[in-house]
């Protein structure tokens, strides 16, 4: 019974990691129409800004937390202005341009922190245990989990119950009509993706509490935030939420149950949601297929 | 998907394709004369790489279905052989070539059924996955891997069985070179086929041909098995001249490349991707040697330029030099190409 709570607190926390990278990524799909496969080289720049920061300056955690969201979220403006902008409707364009953005990222990444993997980062005060039905359990997972609580909580008010997420819904649903109608759906789309940066970079930061970090991490979270997208489904919070938990839960579940087969359940599920219903658990229909 | 306003190159050239190709065929024969044996991998890295951007082509270039997992089939090829001859103790020709090129087809028959519910970028992202699936069993599973190595070395050129059992430099490379042209015409053929241009007619519009009344989706399935058949081979192919097979040579890095290389070529024209080969593996080449380490960072900023100045590919540029001096030479009567 405990190690089922565990596994299923284990599960959530990792889940809410892949919630902050995968939200920008479906977003992004969403209103924009464009693939960005350096969304996972946004993460793993957070996580080294903010392992710098903290290790290297001795900057506090909440100050690397801040700053590896605000300059990933810089560098994502940077791509989306010069770059990105100009290759909505060319799938091959945006394929070709961000994958270049990631083997960039990727090696600059190795030229300036060396491929060696680097030990995670805790801030001091959360560093300890607490007691969960008789076991020790890390306080900066539940910490995690709280802030993603939180945040998906904020994001999900905000494209429900407020002005910018009508417009948001609308962009996503029909660009054209929501644009006759005058939405700015280029400006929408610009500060959508400059959030998602950001929560990218803050998810880097979370992440390597889990993991450290590795030059690898680009690709690796990619993947998994794709497998989030396509069981969750395209430009909805929820839908994202919904794939995010699914993943991280079956991660967990996984290595502690059949520990040979879980690098492979992710795919299994996704294979499953994909026969059942291609556009995803909360799959926008309309916008999956443009 | 881009449309080319200029005609292709072969139609530009008319007639005078099979004679460019005469010439082309003529320097394959002839170029060991003037490269060091050595280098002579160099080409049979840009065939097998080659087809498989082909097959990218295929896929991405006519049927418009973005395959971003295609060497998923190019290492499942390479696998099949390597563990055939090196576990299973086969090695003539006739029964590991087609086996490879029958995995690919098989694996692509199957996943296919899964991938083709999707399409657009979901596609993309599914294949991607796919790739990246079979990548990490091969990283784990112990079965192929041999000598503490994380992949099957120590692969070679197979028995064909007419009394040849050594190959040296020069018949690898011509056995390479063989492959190439036998695929090529195939793949020219396919896309001249009524197959091949009803997978055009659905890239452009695949509402208007289903009102036509054709399965578009048994049209899509079809050019999928033929892609991953011809990218099996491309593995083999990799396999049998390079000695081994890994499993990053399944991963995204080489799907990537394929894309690129279909891209800068020019997507829809095979030959655009086979030149597009030339140009990336003859870079790769250059550039490590000359700075190993900062060779991903090279080929990132020739991804983004290529996405950002490409138009229409290698081959639309050509077309278009050939055109403007076509015209050139119909004004002035000087020359004709």
């Amino acid at each position: 019974m405990s190690s089922t709570i565990i596994s299923g607190l284990d599960g959530v926390s990792f889940g809410m990691v892949l919630f902050f990278v995968a939200v920008g990524l479906s977003l992004i799909m969403g209103v924009m129409r464009i693939l960005n496969l350096a969304h996972g080289a946004f993460y793993m720049l957070g996580g080294y800004v903010g392992w710098t920061l903290s290790v290297r300056a001795g900057a506090g955690f909440w100050m690397a937390l801040l700053a590896a969201g605000l300059s990933v979220a810089l560098v994502g403006v940077i791509a989306e202005k010069a770059v990105l902008r100009r290759m909505r409707g060319a799938l091959d364009n945006q394929v070709l341009a961000t994958l270049g953005l990631l083997y960039i990222a990727t090696n600059i990444v190795i030229w300036l922190w060396s491929g060696e993997p680097k030990a995670p980062v805790v801030p001091s005060p959360l560093n300890r245990s607490v007691q969960i039905s008789g076991q020790p359990y890390p306080l900066s997972r539940l910490v995690i989990i709280s802030a993603g609580v939180l945040v998906v909580g904020g994001a999900w008010w905000l494209e429900e119950h407020t002005i910018w997420g009508s417009r948001l819904r609308a962009g996503i649903d029909d660009r054209d009509i929501a644009m006759t109608l005058g939405v700015n759906v280029d400006r929408l789309s610009a500060v959508v993706f400059a959030m998602g940066s950001f929560l990218a970079g803050i998810g880097g930061m979370l992440g390597q509490i889990f993991t450290g970090l590795t030059p690898a991490q680009g690709t690796d979270m990619l993947l998994l935030a794709l497998i989030v997208v396509i069981i969750g489904g395209v430009g909805r919070i929820k839908a994202t939420v919904a794939g995010a938990l699914v993943v991280g839960i079956v991660n967990s579940f996984g290595y502690r149950l059949v520990p040979s087969l879980a690098p492979y359940l992710g795919y299994a599920v996704m294979i499953g949601v994909l026969i059942v219903r291609p556009s995803g658990i909360f799959g926008n229909v309309a916008a999956s297929s443009k | 998907m881009k449309k080319h306003a200029l005609p292709h190159l072969r139609q530009l050239l008319g007639y005078r394709a099979w004679q460019l190709g005469v010439l082309l065929v003529a320097g394959l024969v002839l170029l060991p004369a003037v490269v060091p044996t050595f280098d002579l991998y160099l080409v049979e890295e840009i065939i097998s790489l080659g087809l498989l951007a082909v097959s990218v082509d295929l896929m991405y270039g006519y049927a418009g279905l973005p395959s971003l997992g295609q060497a998923a089939y190019f290492g499942l090829g390479g696998y099949c052989v390597a563990l055939m001859m090196l576990k299973g103790g086969i090695t003539a020709a006739w029964i590991v070539v087609p086996a490879g090129i029958a995995s690919g087809a098989l694996a692509a028959a199957a996943f296919g059924l899964v991938a083709l519910r999707t399409r657009g970028f979901q596609f993309l992202l599914v294949t991607f996955a796919f790739g990246q699936l079979l990548a990490a069993v091969a990283i784990r599973w112990q079965v192929v891997q041999n000598f503490g190595t994380e992949g099957l070395v120590g692969v070679t050129m197979p028995n064909i069985g007419l009394g040849i059992y050594w190959w040296g430099n020069l018949s690898t490379y011509y056995g390479a070179c063989l492959v190439l042209v036998v695929s090529y015409a195939w793949a020219k053929a396919l896309a001249w086929s009524p197959l091949g241009h009803l997978a055009q007619g659905l890239r452009e519009n695949e509402a208007r041909m289903q009102a036509f009344g054709y399965n578009t989706w048994w049209c899509k399935y079809k050019i999928m098995i033929a892609a991953g058949g011809l990218a099996a081979l491309g593995g083999e192919l990799f396999a049998f001249t390079s000695g081994a097979i890994l499993p990053s040579d399944m991963d995204y890095t080489y799907s990537g490349l394929a894309f690129l290389m279909v891209v800068l070529g020019g997507a829809g024209t095979i030959d655009g991707a086979l030149l597009g080969a030339v140009v990336i593996i003859l870079l790769q080449h250059f550039v490590s040697l000359a700075a190993p380490a900062r060779w991903p960072l090279v080929l990132g900023v020739v991804f983004l330029g290529s996405a950002v100045a490409v138009r229409g590919g290698l081959t639309a540029g050509i077309a278009r030099a050939v055109s403007v001096g076509g015209r050139y030479a119909q004004n002035h009567g000087r020359w004709k190409f």
